[in-house]
């Protein structure tokens, strides 16, 4: 740990919704990418934090990390357009499972965690600052 | 001078006891999205209270808040803890400023 250790805990939290504000941006930007018959579709991804444990006399805990990216259904979504060059036999085409509603309110989570989170980091450096103020 | 000494302890104290609850604050605000994550909260006040009237070693322990948690197994709560943090930067700033009045009293009672 470093001397200031909450500075770094509301650090891993900006990290942690920096990449889930990322695994949003590439759902959304693939939400279209269909696929030619038995080639593999993108599959939806979701970044699952975990807390990371303290080190040492630590039972308070040293912030939080991305436990796991849990990834979305293989088989995609079939949608009929048989007149699409990428339909199968029974004019299906394979898109991604993305769901764009589900998508946008994990973008307003990611960005109100990213906020509180940069506002934790304000307010540990405010209550440093008090501390290194301190003299005779 | 005994007695600025002993308050210069208290309040060294009491900084250590503030500056775990920002730490464990931190920690549960960056956690409030973690499945299963439960909140902690850092108790030390009644401790160095008993320890200041009564003598003997004041402690500062962390311990789970207990609330009822959410459907992914979380209890966090946002407010509470914002509330809480900003209290706690108050009593920060309370104790660090009352350090620096204790200091000065021991400086001059040396430099006479």
């Amino acid at each position: 740990m470093s001397m200031f250790p909450s500075i770094n805990i509301a650090g891993t939290g900006l990290e942690v919704d920096q990449t889930w504000i990322d695994a949003i941006g590439g759902n959304v930007a693939n939400a279209q990418d269909a696929v030619t018959p038995g080639q593999p579709v993108y599959r939806d991804e979701e970044v699952v934090a975990a807390a990371s444990p303290g080190s040492g006399s630590g039972s308070v805990g040293a912030g939080v990390k991305v436990g796991s990216i849990a990834l979305g259904s293989a088989q995609g979504i079939l949608t009929y357009d048989p007149g699409n060059p990428l339909a199968n036999k029974a004019g299906d085409v394979t898109y991604p499972e993305v769901n764009i509603g589900h998508e946008m309110t994990s973008l307003v989570e990611a960005q109100v965690s990213y906020e509180v989170d940069s506002k934790v980091l304000q307010n540990s450096d405010t209550a440093y600052q008090a501390i290194l103020a301190i003299k005779p | 001078m005994a007695d600025a000494i002993e308050a210069i302890n208290v309040l060294n104290f009491a900084l250590d006891g503030i500056q775990q609850r920002q730490q464990v604050i931190a920690n549960n605000i960056t956690n409030e999205n973690t499945p299963d994550y439960q909140a902690k909260v850092v108790t030390f006040e009644t401790s160095l209270a008993d320890a200041v009237a009564n003598g003997g070693t004041a402690v500062a322990t962390v311990t789970p808040e207990g609330l009822p948690s959410g459907t992914n197994g979380n209890n966090v709560s946002l407010p509470a803890e914002l509330a809480l943090e900003t209290q706690t930067n108050l009593e920060n700033q309370s104790v660090a400023n009352s350090l620096s009045s204790e200091f000065a009293t021991l400086s001059t009672a040396v430099s006479g």
